[in-house]
């Protein structure tokens, strides 16, 4: 297996991945939605491929930003996307029905790749819906045996974005300093 | 419940400095954890040092002085814990500090409450170590090499006069107790047990790269260093921090020398998120670029670990994407 320059984010419908890869992407991104006829989501349009964009750091080189669909009827895909990456921002959206449980959800269906990839959650619309609390997630997360950064965000904002790929790079080289320790 | 009053305090600051600073205290010195007073007198448990090497002796007169540098901006930017405020002055890095102050003030408090039924007035048994010499192998304190950036939550004791036999209670003022106030040595593997609560955070916004490491596998002190940039006392206050809030999984020296030795399969023991740290040797070429300086990283000696911060390592293409993302 082998690392890919790619970042993957996820999470159910609605929690902003399309949002915080335009906040990114240093080109348009292209997307996959269409026209949303699931009453269940308080959204007009909806992803049913992948969203992709790209940070082209210079000389040719790239780090391409994915965008899972949220729906579950697409977890196949999200391992797909997954295989690889750098690691995988995991959104949710604090005003949802029930956030813990899309949270759990992801956790769930993706047990077997977080295992071993770098992980951070971010947790949108928390200033308007106050619960859960970022405590509550992380009791969640420490249930189902992760230690993951969990942090407040705005996808809008390209800094709360980078800050959450900030943190699934401070993971990346604890692991590659562990790594070149086992093969030092 | 009463919450403690503490007092800060400045020396060889502009007029300009010390009234955004007092600004600042009146947005964030009143919090549900203490209340911050500016000190008019010649004792404070916070010292805003405009310049100098060390607190003016009047100074002597605060049993448990924390001191905090002010500079200009421009360098890097201060690690997480660092104890230095940089112009133009910001409230949210004050606040950040004070947060930080208090937890320090806090611990130490509780701990020579906890001491204190030893300091009955009845002369000690045994001398008590106020300033024993280190032992020759090993490296001298932060606080001796550079003036002032110990480690966090340790105050500058203030001085005694002499390192004599004495009755304890008239020698060794309690707050001066060196084993009520020690620190643990950190020659282990630390690693995050959890995610740390909001109220943990509060004020520490910077120290979430920090706990970004530890949340991805057990870590020695100098790898915490080199990853960060920090500096020794600087990692150290953190995990003490951690530690004290229940944070922190400790391996002790011994394992952890084991693991090292054993590589991954090791470090995999320590549970599901340490798992999550092997990766397969074809991993590599994303992350070569590894450029710790010589001497420095875990197998170093003592006395060639980094006492003070040192540039972080590059890691290839993820340190060409923190800088295009401008994190620095």
């Amino acid at each position: 297996m082998s690392i890919e320059p790619k970042i993957v984010f996820t999470g159910p419908p609605g929690a902003g991945k399309t949002t915080a890869i335009s906040a990114l992407s240093d080109v348009a991104p292209v997307s996959t939605d269409v026209a949303n006829h699931d009453a269940g989501l308080a959204k007009l349009r909806t992803t049913v491929g992948l969203d992709f964009g790209c940070v082209q750091l210079g000389g040719g080189e790239t780090v391409r930003l994915y965008g899972t669909p949220g729906q579950s009827r697409f977890d196949f895909m999200w391992k797909i996307l997954l295989r690889n990456a750098i690691g995988v921002v995991l959104l949710a959206d604090n005003s949802a029905p029930d956030p813990l449980a899309d949270v759990e959800q992801f956790l769930v269906a993706l047990s077997e790749p977080l295992r071993g990839l770098p992980c951070v959650v971010g947790i949108g619309r928390m200033e308007s819906s106050t619960s859960p609390s970022l405590d509550d997630y992380a009791a969640l997360l420490e249930r189902h045996g992760h230690v993951y950064p969990l942090l407040p965000v705005d996808v809008r904002q390209r800094a709360d974005v980078s800050m959450l790929v900030e943190m699934l790079l401070a993971q990346a080289e604890a692991r590659a300093t562990l790594e070149g320790e086992h093969h030092g | 419940m009463d919450k403690p009053n503490y007092q800060v305090s400045s020396i060889d600051l502009s007029e300009a400095d010390e009234r955004a600073l007092k600004v600042f205290l009146r947005f964030v010195g009143n919090t549900e954890a203490a209340r911050w007073e500016w000190s008019t007198r010649d004792a404070c448990d916070l010292l805003l040092m405009g310049g100098g090497a060390r607190p003016p002796g009047h100074f002597e007169n605060s049993p448990r002085l924390v001191v905090a540098r002010i500079e200009d901006g421009g360098g890097a930017e201060p690690a997480a814990f660092e104890r230095v405020l940089r112009r133009p002055l910001q409230m949210d890095d004050f606040s950040d500090l004070l947060r930080r102050v208090e937890l320090g003030l806090k611990e130490d408090a509780v701990k020579i409450e906890e001491a204190a039924p030893e300091y009955s007035g009845e002369p000690a048994e045994e001398t008590a170590p106020i300033l024993s010499p280190a032992p020759a192998e090993e490296p001298a304190p932060a606080s001796a090499q550079a003036p002032i950036p110990a480690p966090l939550p340790a105050p500058i004791p203030a001085p005694v006069p002499a390192p004599v036999a004495a009755p304890a209670a008239a020698a060794a003022p309690v707050i001066q107790s060196p084993p009520a106030l020690q620190r643990p040595e950190r020659t282990g593997r630390y690693r995050l047990a959890r995610w740390p609560k909001a109220e943990f955070l509060r004020g520490r916004a910077r120290a979430t790269r920090f706990l970004s490491f530890l949340a991805s596998g057990p870590l020695t002190v100098e790898q915490l260093c080199t990853l960060s940039g920090a500096d020794r006392p600087t990692c150290t206050a953190l995990l003490d921090a951690l530690d004290s809030a229940g944070y922190l999984e400790t391996r002790p020296a011994q394992a952890a020398a084991a693991a090292q030795a054993a590589g991954m399969a090791s470090v995999a023991a320590m549970g599901p998120a340490s798992t999550r740290a092997t990766s397969s040797a074809q991993d590599a070429p994303l992350a070569r670029s590894v450029n710790v300086r010589p001497g420095t990283g875990s197998n170093a000696p003592a006395s060639r670990r980094p006492a003070v911060a040192v540039a972080p390592p590059d890691f290839g293409i993820f340190g060409r994407l923190r800088r295009h993302l401008g994190l620095g």
